[in-house]
This record gives structure tokens, C-alpha cells and sequence, in this order.
């Protein structure tokens, strides 16, 4: 782990205030990003992983959520105490983000090209209000053709065949892997610091989001931005990502480096999560983890693992510590002591 | 390869979908989502499909159940012709064959419980005579590890596996001896596909049940069908013994999918090929290449590639390929009657 943080989420609890009673989703997060490094966050469905991205992009609607505690640190500012101007200056130039399924998350009826302008002119208008915001839009109008230079070239850089005629071109005509680079494009345009991926290519078939995955991978590393990769797929972890963070209802379980993780897992969780990915090599299927993710409203206490977990004891009733077991490799259980 | 212990063979099997336009809705196109293919499953067999989406694998399955009505060709199951409406209409065909769909929160209706839900193929296959639908229901229920109680459920109650679970149920309460499951984990976390899988091979093993598995996923795939097929753009590139086809695939198709997928061991990275780039996108059915369907993406493109269709020529035992590149003997599925008196011939 080189350099300083840029993104730093502390104890970080989210709460939902729903019919059933109160969910307690996120259950005091720890994750850091540091610059330049590719960072992957796992788990499975409904463990928390999307609340916490929501929660880093302020697109949390509250309520029905609330964030009793925590922090959410950007190059040393607490996102979460920031007015809404002010963090509007950090989307799309410090941090953005790329949609889970880009069909959805573009606009149908306006063309490709006016909305990627619209990410451009937006980023420079950003926090600004009042005379001066009405002025920077009329000086806007003069840069029309600087903002469509630029628009083009990132078209151009996320390798899109054609990009005149894309840029003039609406959503329907284009591939689900055209669209998943537009999608790259616009998060990319502003040269941001920190780039969270929402299951990119998730919607794409193996070949397309092999190659969408491969051109985001060199994209970023050009641009040295840092990626907080959110995914369920243990493989696209292994294959981009420097360091992995596992999660599991609402609880960051195991954080180690990528290869360390996948060659030495430590928590029961992230064994029986990786013994169950289907191996190429054949050996069968193994039976999976046994129940089921518990409910959020009436969570187990201590170790939210416990029902589930075969190495249950007494002492997991209380609530584990974040223990080192080697360098940069820490796991959320009591089977491990500090190294 | 017995050919007396097959239980499911389709020849030149063709699906064409017409795309109507103008005033007076006159065919102007068609979408050609299964183009000729041929296949035989042996009973008590898993057999794997494999493909992209708009590969053309759900309208295979669609179209072997009686849904979809095909263009051409001909299936014969259990020695009997399926396109004759009297056996693709009789009660024995539809409690023969079944399916478990993609997706269980589409398949089942959220407005009945699951009991309302398992009822009805018991009362029209006529299995349960005397009325005492419950004790039937139970049976079934503990077949696929569901204890009692969930019969007064409805599916928003139940997680996706169990969704599932009581979708494979549905399946199951009529006897079959064939099921089709259209990729069956799709919708799953990996932690609870290994449950299914799990139960779907036991009842296999427990009901000598026959699956055609189509899925995208290679790795499950390779875990679970003994031989499998490999399509793209309506037709079959490769097919093999699941073992024979992974650690030697052969067409570039195959190649170029088993390269791309993300894997999370080192073994495995050791038997991927090597990366394979990625040229486009697949084509669209409506416009299919000439020649190869695949040459344009094909990193080992001929001149006759962009001319003639290559013809599925066996390279080794159980080992069919169709491709230009390689040279075997061709087994003449798509002209002969395989079926008839040659019977000693090797087939798909």
C-alpha cells in the first residue's frame, strides 16, 4: 500500500427505516482506497455492497435511510458533512462512477453525444450559483465545439469504432458492449480520482466484458485513477484488482492483497464463497454455504456469520475485531489471533 | 457410442423467426435463431449447451418442449416424432418432457401458493386420482429438501433458491424422464447454485432423470454435462466429451470464450488458453455472415471461410468440430439417415 488514502470509509452504519422495523444494513465499514490503486469489494446479493457505493456517491435517498455513524473521508474531507454544492464540485471530477446496467442508466431519447456534453458542461458549472452560474452557462455556449473535441476524443479513447457516428447516434443503436464503453466514457471525461465501478460488464456476455474489463483495466491505468471495483464475481476480482475487500451482511469480513486472498483465504465465509465459483478444472460442485443471508431487521448479534458458520463458538456472540493475521491481510473472526 | 440408449435425436433442426413490415405485413426478413443443427442425448445423460446470449440455446429448448413449431428438420424422442401433433399434444409427451425456466420469479405465478402452484400438473396429468392433492405435494416438497409448512406460501415469500426449488418441483410431479433446464443458476448467488446443483444431480441419480443443461456459465458446465455443445449464431461449432472439450477445445470459438472467462485459481489459469482477442461483437441473426458464421471474428480467416459453410467432421472419438481449419471424417448427419439403417455410425 503505497501513498495516502484517497478514499477512506470509517466505521461507516447505514440504517434503513422500513415496515418491518429498523434495517440495520451496514454494520461499521472500513475500507480505504489509496491513490492509484485498484481496489475490489465482494459479496453477494444483499450484503450491503451497493448501499455502500450509494453511500459514497451521496445517492442514498433519506430518508428511509439514515447514517447514525461513520465517515466517509475524500482526499481528507468528510463527504458526508459537505453541503450539497460542495459536493457536487467532487461527482464526476474527484469521484464517478460507472451504472451496473448501462440500458438503463442512459437516456433513451436524448443522443449519445448531447448527453455526454451534458456531463462536460455540467462539471465546470458544478457548485457555482446565482449571476455567476447563469454567466458561466452563457460562456458555455461559445465552448460548444470544445466540449464536442473532447467529447469525441474520449469516444475515441474508450476504442468505440466510428466515434462521429456514435456520438449522433441514440441508445437503441447501439450493442450492450457499445453502450457499456459509452457508459466508461462519460465516467472517465472529467478525469476523475477515484472511479467505483458498479459490476461493470455484469450485463455483457463472457467475450464482450473480457474485452470491456481489459479496456477499463488500461484506461485507468494510464490516467492513473483509482477503481473501487464493486462485483459478486470472485473471477473479475482476481483478475483486475490489487487488494479485495470481502463483504458479507453489512460487515467487511476479510481485506487482504488479491493473490494472498485467493491463495490463502482465512474467514469460513470467504472459503465457502470460493469453493462454491464452479472450477474449470473440473473436481464437482461443493454444496455451497448452508442457510441463507439473515434478515437486517433482527440481525444475529455478534458475528453475523455465526448461524451459518461451521466453526461457531461461544465467544461469537460478541462482535469480532479486525484482526491481522499478516501484512495487509486481516480477517473479522475468532479463529485468528494477531500476528 | 450405443446408439440403442438414445433417448432424444434432432436432425437439421431449423428455427427461423419472420420480421413482418410494410402495409400489408409482408415477410421482409427472418431471424434465423437455430440454423441447422444436429444432435442426439443418450439417456440417463447431461448434456450442455453453451453459448452467448442470442446464441440461439432457449429457442433449442423451446422448440424440442413443443413451443416454438420448427422451420425445419425433425426430432424424434423416444422413437417417436415429436412434430406429429398427435404425440406433441398428448398427455404422454407433455409429462415426459419438461422444463425449469431462467427465471423462478417470472416462472411462477405470484398470486397462487405453492400448493395452488404444484396442484395443477397433478390434476391434469391425472397422477393423483383419489383427490389427495396434500400428501402428493409433501412427497414432492421433501423430494427437493422443502419441508411441508411452505405449501401455504406464495413465491414473494421464498428466496430465490427456493423459488427455484419449487419450480424444479413443478417440474418434476409429472413424472418426466427429460428436463430441460434453461440455465437453471443464472439468477443465483454462487453460494446457493452449489445446493441446487447439488439436489439436481441426486434426483438424477435417484429418478434416472435425462437433463439438456444450457447455461452460459463454462465453469458449471464443465462441472456438471458429460458431453457438451458449443453454439453460436444458431449453430453448433463443437461438440465433445465436456473433459475432451476444455482442456482441448478446438474451434476458435471456443477458444476465444474459454479465454475470456475471469477464473479464480492458478490450475485453472494454467489450462485456459492463452488470450484469444476479442474482434467485435456477435452478429446479429437477422444478417447472418455468409460462409462461416463466425469469420468475422475469427482471428484464423480464409478465403473459404467468407464462401462455403464448414461441415461438422469428427477430428477424434467424440470430438466434432466445424470449422475449415480441421480435417476428419464426416459423418454425413446432415444428409443421411443416420437414424435408419446406418445406425452403426458414429453420430453427434
Amino acid at each position: 500500500m503505497i501513498g495516502t488514502p484517497l478514499l477512506e470509509v470509517e466505521d461507516l452504519y447505514v440504517y434503513f427505516d422500513i415496515y418491518e422495523g429498523i434495517a440495520k444494513v451496514l454494520n461499521g465499514i472500513n475500507l480505504k482506497v489509496y491513490e492509484g490503486e485498484k481496489v475490489g469489494l465482494v459479496g453477494e446479493t444483499g450484503c450491503g455492497k451497493s448501499v455502500t457505493m450509494k453511500a459514497i456517491m451521496r445517492i442514498l435517498s433519506i430518508p428511509p435511510a439514515c447514517i447514525p455513524k461513520g465517515k466517509i473521508l475524500f482526499k481528507d474531507q468528510d463527504i458526508l458533512k459537505m453541503g450539497r454544492r460542495e459536493f457536487q464540485r467532487i461527482r464526476g471530477k474527484g469521484i464517478s462512477m460507472i451504472f451496473q446496467d448501462p440500458m438503463s442508466s442512459l437516456n433513451p431519447v436524448f443522443k449519445v453525444g448531447e448527453q455526454l456534453i451534458d456531463v462536460i458542461r455540467f462539471s465546470q458549472i458544478a457548485g457555482n450559483k446565482g449571476v455567476f452560474r447563469y454567466l458561466l452557462k452563457v460562456w458555455d455556449k461559445h465552448s460548444q465545439r470544445e466540449f464536442r473535441t473532447k467529447a469525441l476524443s474520449i469516444l475515441e479513447e474508450v476504442k468505440l469504432p466510428d466515434p462521429e457516428r456514435i456520438f449522433t447516434s441514440y441508445l437503441v443503436q447501439l450493442s450492450g458492449g457499445m453502450m457499456q464503453r459509452v457508459l466508461i466514457a462519460m465516467a472517465l471525461v472529467n478525469g476523475p480520482a477515484l472511479l467505483i465501478a458498479d459490476e461493470p460488464g455484469t450485463a455483457l456476455d463472457v467475450t464482450i466484458q473480457d474485452e470491456v474489463l481489459c479496456l477499463l483495466h488500461g484506461l485507468v491505468k494510464r490516467r492513473e485513477t483509482s477503481v473501487l471495483l464493486i462485483t459478486h464475481n470472485m473471477g473479475v476480482v482476481r483478475e483486475i484488482t490489487d487488494r479485495v475487500y470481502v463483504m458479507y451482511a453489512g460487515n467487511v469480513v476479510e481485506e487482504a492483497q488479491t493473490k494472498e486472498l485467493f491463495s490463502n483465504p482465512k474467514h469460513p465465509y470467504t472459503k465457502g464463497l470460493l469453493a462454491s465459483v464452479p472450477k474449470l478444472t473440473g473436481g464437482g460442485i461443493s454444496e455451497g454455504i448452508k442457510g441463507r443471508i439473515p434478515s437486517y431487521t433482527n440481525p444475529p448479534t455478534g458475528c453475523r456469520f455465526r448461524p451459518r458458520c461451521e466453526h461457531a463458538m461461544k465467544k461469537c456472540e460478541m462482535r469480532p475485531s479486525m484482526v491481522g493475521v499478516s501484512d495487509h491481510h486481516r480477517v473479522h473472526c475468532f479463529l485468528y489471533n494477531e500476528k | 457410442m450405443k446408439l440403442a440408449n438414445d433417448i432424444l435425436r434432432v436432425q437439421n433442426l431449423k428455427k427461423y423467426f419472420p420480421i413482418r413490415g410494410g402495409l400489408f405485413q409482408k415477410q421482409i426478413g427472418e431471424v434465423k435463431a437455430v440454423d441447422d443443427i444436429s444432435f442426439l442425448i443418450q439417456g440417463g445423460e447431461i448434456f450442455g449447451l453453451i453459448g452467448e446470449s442470442g446464441s440461439g440455446k432457449t429457442t433449442v429448448g423451446k422448440t424440442l418442449l413443443g413451443i416454438y413449431r420448427p422451420t425445419e428438420g425433425r426430432i424424434w424422442f423416444k422413437g417417436k416424432d415429436i412434430l406429429d401433433p398427435r404425440v406433441n399434444h398428448s398427455r404422454w409427451f407433455k409429462s415426459e418432457m419438461q422444463i425449469v425456466f431462467q427465471n423462478p420469479t417470472s416462472a411462477l405465478n405470484p398470486r397462487r401458493s405453492v400448493k395452488q402452484i404444484l396442484e395443477v400438473p397433478l390434476r391434469v396429468h391425472l397422477i393423483v386420482k383419489n383427490g389427495n392433492y396434500e400428501g402428493k405435494i409433501v412427497e414432492l416438497l421433501e423430494m427437493v429438501e422443502l419441508p411441508a409448512e411452505y405449501m401455504a406460501k406464495y413465491p414473494h415469500a421464498l428466496s430465490g433458491g427456493e423459488k427455484q426449488r419449487v419450480s424444479l418441483t413443478r417440474a418434476l410431479a409429472v413424472n418426466p424422464s427429460f428436463i430441460i433446464l434453461d440455465e437453471p443458476t443464472s439468477a443465483l448467488d454462487v453460494s446457493v447454485q452449489g445446493k441446487i446443483i447439488t439436489l439436481l444431480l441426486k434426483l438424477r441419480g435417484d429418478l434416472g432423470l435425462t437433463y439438456l443443461f444450457i447455461s452460459h456459465d463454462l465453469g458449471l458446465v464443465r462441472n456438471v454435462a458429460a458431453r457438451t455443445a458449443v453454439m453460436y449464431l444458431g449453430k453448433i461449432c463443437e461438440v465433445a466429451r465436456t473433459q475432451e472439450l476444455f482442456y482441448n477445445p478446438l474451434h476458435p470459438y471456443t477458444r476465444m470464450l474459454l479465454s475470456a472467462i475471469p477464473v479464480v485459481s492458478e490450475e485453472e489459469e494454467k489450462m485456459r488458453p492463452a488470450k484469444v482477442e476479442v474482434k467485435g461483437e456477435i452478429a446479429s441473426p437477422v444478417n447472418v455472415p455468409k460462409g462461416c458464421n463466425f469469420h468475422p471474428r475469427c482471428n484464423y480467416e480464409m478465403n473459404i471461410c467468407r464462401k462455403k459453410v464448414p461441415m461438422m467432421v469428427e477430428v477424434h472419438e467424440d470430438h466434432l468440430v466445424s470449422c475449415h481449419l480441421f480435417k476428419g471424417n464426416y459423418l454425413g448427419i446432415h444428409r443421411y439417415g443416420w437414424f435408419s439403417r446406418s445406425c452403426k455410425r458414429r453420430t453427434l
